[in-house]
């Protein structure tokens, strides 16, 4: 399930809304503090089937753009919202270490958040799901 | 009699405040440069998605007349604008939250 991380950072990394920006995945050790940036990280599974042959897993991916805080950032912002959503929504990762992903769907857009430390951002979630089978003792 | 008489007491407090714990010298609209106490505390947004600082500034709000959200301040050579509330306590200090321009 993880190992869709940099399949979609490798996604999101090639789009030209996103030249500027640092893509980086919730899981890379690195320095969080250049703007602006673009990070995907897994938000947890939810668990939509469970029987003895298998269980179907529906992680969340959440996509966070932050960008320093200016008149400008509600701009910058918009443009890579739709850039985002542009690249991920309704692609199919096919098969990521052994399992087959369906489509990623944009499931939620959070509030934008303008904060008080300088930086501004908005994050959005995308769901996708696999079957796990169980193996056979 | 004074309606205010304590008015002077707390005047005279946030001189002391400002005289001995100021760390930082600001300039507001090419005004008097003034001391403020400013303040740095890493803070991690957006779920730790982003490494980053909030900052604050406190001061006399008489120092600054008219200090508003998004009103530039200089703090020790570095321009930062203003996010949020600018009313002043009871006494007349004011705690700004500010951020970096650039």
């Amino acid at each position: 399930m993880l190992a869709l991380e940099s399949i979609l950072k490798t996604r999101l990394q090639a789009l030209p809304a996103l030249t500027a920006w640092v893509v980086r995945g919730g899981t890379d050790l690195v320095d969080r503090r250049p703007l602006p940036a673009a990070e995907i990280a897994c938000e947890g599974a939810a668990v939509t089937g469970s029987q003895a042959s298998g269980a179907k897993v529906e992680p969340s991916w959440t996509v966070t753009l932050v960008v320093r805080r200016s008149d400008e950032a509600a701009g910058q912002l918009d443009t890579a919202f739709a850039a985002v959503i542009g690249s991920l929504h309704n692609f199919t990762p096919a098969q990521v270490s052994g399992h087959y992903w369906s489509a990623l769907a944009l499931k939620r857009v959070e509030a934008p958040q303008f904060g008080d430390e300088g930086v501004a951002g908005i994050a959005m979630t995308f769901s996708t799901g696999a079957a796990y089978l169980a193996s056979r003792a | 009699m004074t309606l205010a008489p304590f008015a002077d007491i707390d005047a005279l407090i946030n001189l002391g405040c400002a005289a001995t714990l100021s760390n930082a010298v600001a300039l507001y609209q090419g005004g008097q440069p003034f001391g403020v106490i400013f303040e740095r505390t890493p803070a991690d947004p957006f779920s730790g998605a982003v490494d980053a600082s909030a900052r604050t500034c406190g001061f006399d709000a008489a120092l600054a007349p008219g200090i508003a959200e998004g009103h530039e301040l200089v703090i020790s050579g570095t321009v930062f604008r203003v996010s949020g509330g600018t009313e002043p306590d009871e006494t007349g200090w004011v705690q700004l939250l500010v951020f970096p321009k650039n």
